[in-house]
């Protein structure tokens, strides 16, 4: 009887169902991330297994397989033109994953086909690790491990069933899951995974024309989110400082690539603590596929976990490695209204933010040496060259074209802006005027999220400002859009614009309903929550949980408390049922009939599921009776505990059923041994 | 006590021979203040078998044999007016009795079968407007011929719940048969029988049936039987409540006979056939069990699909 049960090794029709439903949830997000073709394997397996089943087609032959493997590696080789990157290898294994289910026909390759399931659920990851990710692994988990339990049943079963107790299962698996999340070293992966091509990522380039902010502000997308410990700055105080542009050619802005001096950052741990003076924030950067972070003036210490922070003299902060990714980084910056040396900047330094094309923009030129003239001071300067924008200036999302004096355009024809047309305009007269300026990009504001205590930064919230450098103060921000559209700065982007700009801002995210609003916020909190706290549990977070829960990140450690841990718990459970047990023998009753009937099985005789013990035990007493009296008496003190609820002779019963089979002489058992 | 049981199924077994199950089962039915049906073919024995328990439980026992011509008032009684007191003078029917012998119930008119039905349920009857009780205990036997006799007026199912078991005796066996041949006539031997107990030690066995125990693993049994019947698609519909109750109250009735203070799943499957044939409904006949034949089937399957040793509650 025992034999028949494995002899059905060969897989049953609903055994097929589940699998190919598995594979299909595990295999479909892989499917969107490689090439087309290879949904066309996909579905040929398919239609190929369904036809075997069916009895139309056989079981392929070594050759046929052979040569199917020769084709799918071709065409996956050509697809990566040769290259064996993660996608090729990836997409080496989904074909063999695929193909496998043409040669399914036993219960292990079912076995197989599952394991490798639960494999292209974790490599799913590699592409995306957001919530949903996440909660559509469970899913394919949830119907792998249903699948896997098909394999096992000779009955029927509601699928309800089936799923139910695959939950059950899961949830089982939960503890040992955030077990293994916490405390399982974090290693570095050993491949570096290509940026991956298609989505093309939003945010500043390393240059600056008219009009680059306004697209940027009319795309929607989020720049980064921040959480601050400790104190918060205004949000018409909070200019993230990104790119610093010091390189005028006439049209855009760039940064000067070549050799700045490179600044010591600090450690966060040497900070004091109790400081006013500083900000400590968590940057949350969604992918923009560049090497600049933004921070707040001015930046002191900035932590990358795996990469490299750099800091130069113009505090333009890089890292070694471009954003392919989320990146989170800590950093602290001290509060300050200006930065850098206040008595003296050194001459390369001075060159570089003095430096503008002579032939552009004479009217300019022109206004600037009127100034000058006038010998006016810096300050004076810089204050006439904003009462200037106080005039007849329009800040706008729309603006004009301007032609090839573009700043002479701006300024004296079409007076129509957006931030970087005032920035820019304004760094020029400064420059002309022999004041040591530059443009800085970046993002000022950021909408608090209610939910999550958290800054969003949008990328509508692009800005560029301008900065001076004033002896005696150092470089100083001055924001000429403040001084065109002071709600900008104070209320953000949307009180600066007409209602027909607005439209235009972050794609319409501005008309949209309370509620709307309302449920965006909460379901940007969970994302932000997933990201914090699951995705970027890095190794340095890792070190500082496990220092706070066990008191140390040693290896030896943390394999010493999970031992005593796991050593604890397993005691626990074991005396929480031996007590449970001890006070309900029931239980115990139940499970030593139960063994008493499956060792009179081995002897032959079987109980049907609705015969009673003493039946039972009168039937076994007929078959064997040199066995009579032990069974009867052992039915008898289980009826007594069962259902009279006088347990006195539990002991008794547990010594009778123990013995049981001994009770028979040697021919019995040899006898019965031999039919088995 | 114990030794009392065993004295009246023995002396009713001396009568009917070779019912000891059927005796045992009547003898249960009335400790459990139940009443009992008894349905089988003319000449069975049903009659001694309900003169014979009367007599040994020292009961008044009274007889009525139901014809369709009988009217409830030939049941409960009625009152004339007595000419020398000029009042009307109530003359109590053959209900007014502790064993109530109702010969082939199904053959007289519904009326007079729910009249009788209704004494039954409450214990007492109202004529003209007055309220009587009947004597205690009061224990009917009803017999009837299967209905596919002619002539019958079947009773609904709602007064077949009034019964709390529905046997039949069936042929004797052979061995039985033979003795029956070479013995006394079974009539001469009622009429030496002595009753073995008297009223209060009845109603003490009454009561110790109230205190037999059921554990809370026995009534997961009963329930689970109980739920099996209202589930799927064997039955047309499942066992009542009050059904179910009845079936505990037979079962305890059973472990006493069976000298036990506790009920065991033995003793449900027991009772099974007595107190759950006529209660429910199977899908292949269309109709309450009647023959022996579709009922074993039922039982079968109902008593297969239940695990004895199932969840514990």
């Amino acid at each position: 009887m025992q034999a028949s049960l494995h002899d059905k090794k060969w897989i049953r029709h609903e055994n097929l169902v589940w699998i190919m439903i598995a594979q299909a949830l595990a295999i479909f997000p892989l499917l969107l991330q490689l090439p087309i073709w290879l949904w066309a394997v996909w579905l040929i397996a398919i239609v190929w297994r369904v036809q075997i089943h069916r009895g139309h087609l056989s079981f392929p032959s070594t050759l046929v397989k052979a040569i199917a493997a020769g084709v799918v590696v071709t065409g996956l080789l050509l697809s990566f033109s040769l290259q064996f990157n993660v996608h090729a290898l990836i997409g080496m294994f989904f074909c063999a994953y695929v193909l496998k289910l043409i040669e399914f026909r036993t219960k292990r390759d079912g076995l197989l086909l599952v394991f490798l399931g639960f494999f292209a659920v974790a490599s799913q990851f590699l592409f995306t690790q957001s919530m949903v990710a996440a909660f559509y692994g469970f899913i394919t988990c949830l119907v792998l491990v249903a699948a896997w339990k098909a394999l096992y049943l000779d009955r029927p079963e509601k699928t309800s069933v089936k799923l139910r107790s695959s939950f059950v299962l899961l949830l089982h698996a939960t503890p040992l899951m955030i077990l293994f999340f916490i405390v399982m070293p974090r290693v570095e992966p050993l491949w570096s995974l290509p940026a991956l091509g298609g989505s093309a990522k939003t945010g500043f380039s390393d240059e600056m024309s008219p009009g680059d902010v306004g697209r940027l502000v009319k795309s929607s997308g989020t720049a980064f989110r921040v959480e601050f410990d400790g104190a918060e700055p205004e949000s018409s105080a909070m200019y993230w400082r990104g790119l610093v542009l010091d390189y005028f050619d006439g049209r855009s802005w760039k940064v000067y690539p070549r050799g700045q001096k490179v600044q010591q950052l600090t450690a966060s741990d040497s900070i004091g603590e109790s400081s006013n003076s500083y900000y400590r924030y968590t940057v949350t950067m969604e992918p923009h596929d560049q090497h600049w972070l933004f921070s707040l003036v001015a930046p002191i210490s900035v932590v990358v976990v795996g990469d490299e922070v750099r800091l130069d003299q113009r505090l333009f902060l890089t890292t070694k490695n471009p954003a392919t990714k989320q990146v989170q980084y800590r950093a602290v910056s001290q509060l300050s209204d200006s930065h850098g040396p206040q008595s003296f900047l050194d001459e390369k330094t001075l060159a570089e933010n003095l430096l503008i094309p002579e032939s552009l923009n004479p009217k300019t030129q022109k206004q600037v040496s009127a100034w000058l003239d006038e010998a006016l001071q810096p300050s004076q300067i810089i204050l006439r060259a904003l009462s200037l924008y106080q005039e007849s200036f329009y800040y706008t999302l729309e603006p004009p074209l301007l032609g090839r004096h573009s700043i002479d355009d701006f300024l004296f024809t079409t007076q129509q802006g957006f931030c970087e047309h005032f920035a820019s305009s304004f760094v020029f007269m400064m420059r002309a005027a022999g004041i040591p300026s530059r443009v800085v990009a970046g993002y000022l504001g950021g909408k608090k999220n209610p939910v999550q205590d958290y800054f969003i930064v949008n990328q509508s919230d692009a800005h560029a400002w301008a900065e001076v450098w004033l002896e005696g103060v150092g470089w100083q921000r001055v924001d000429p859009t403040a001084a065109v559209s002071p709600e900008r700065v104070e209320n953000g982007i949307a009180d600066a614009l007409s209602e027909s700009d607005l439209q235009l801002v972050g794609s319409g995210a501005y008309g949209e309903f309370p509620w709307m609003k309302s449920l965006r916020q909460r379901v940007d909190a969970v994302g932000y929550v997933w990201n914090r706290w699951v995705v970027s549990y890095d190794r340095q977070s890792q070190k500082g949980v496990l220092e706070k829960i066990f008191g140390g990140a040693e290896p030896w450690r943390i394999a010493m408390i999970v031992v005593i841990a796991s050593l604890a718990l397993g005691l626990a459970l074991f005396l929480y049922f031996y007590l449970i047990n001890r006070k309900r023998p029931l239980p115990i009753a139940i499970r030593l009939i139960d063994k008493f009937i499956r060792k009179a099985e081995n002897l032959g005789i079987k109980r049907s599921q609705g015969e009673t013990v003493s039946s039972f035990a009168r039937r076994v007493a007929v078959e064997r009776p040199e066995l009579a009296q032990s069974t009867l008496a052992l039915a008898a003190m289980f009826d007594r505990i069962a259902y009279r609820g006088d347990v006195s002779d539990l002991d008794k019963l547990r010594n009778l059923i123990g013995d049981f089979p001994k009770m028979t002489n040697k021919y019995f058992l040899i006898k019965s041994s031999v039919n088995r | 006590m114990d030794l009392v049981i065993n004295r009246i199924i023995d002396q009713v077994g001396q009568v009917l021979l070779g019912k000891e199950h059927q005796v045992k089962l009547s003898i249960a039915c009335l400790l459990a203040r139940g009443h009992l049906l008894i349905e089988d073919l003319p000449g069975m024995g049903k009659t001694t078998l309900a003169h014979c328990l009367a007599a040994t439980l020292g009961l008044d026992y009274d007889r009525v044999q139901f014809t369709s011509d009988l009217l409830p008032a030939d049941i409960l009684g009625v009152s004339i007016f007595d000419r020398n007191s000029s009042v009307f003078q109530f003359h109590p029917g053959p209900v007014f009795t502790q064993v109530l012998l109702a010969d082939e119930i199904n053959r007289s008119t519904p009326k007079t079968q729910s009249a009788l039905l209704e004494a039954m349920e409450e214990g007492q009857v109202t004529i003209e407007g007055e309220t009587r009780e009947l004597p205690t205990p009061f224990f009917v036997i009803a017999t009837q011929n299967p209905a596919t006799q002619s002539g019958t007026f079947p009773l609904p199912e709602s007064q077949l719940d009034r019964f709390l078991m529905r046997v039949s005796l069936g042929y004797p066996s052979e061995s039985s048969e033979m003795a029956l041949f070479k013995g006394v006539d079974s009539r001469a031997i009622i009429k030496t029988i002595k009753p073995v107990v008297s009223l209060p030690v009845l109603s003490r066995l009454q009561d110790a049936v109230n205190d037999v125990r059921a554990t809370d693993q026995l009534l997961s049994y009963l329930q689970r039987l109980v739920s099996a019947t209202r589930m799927g698609d064997k039955f047309i519909h499942g066992l009542s409540p009050r059904g179910a109750l009845a079936w505990l109250r037979a079962a305890k009735a059973w472990a006493l006979i069976h000298q036990r203070d506790y009920v065991v799943p033995d003793d449900i499957q027991a009772v099974m056939p007595a107190v759950v044939g006529h209660r429910i409904r199977s899908v292949e006949r269309g109709n309450v069990m009647h023959d022996s034949a579709g009922q074993d089937s039922m039982f079968d399957y109902l008593l297969k699909t239940v695990d004895v040793l199932g969840a514990t509650a």
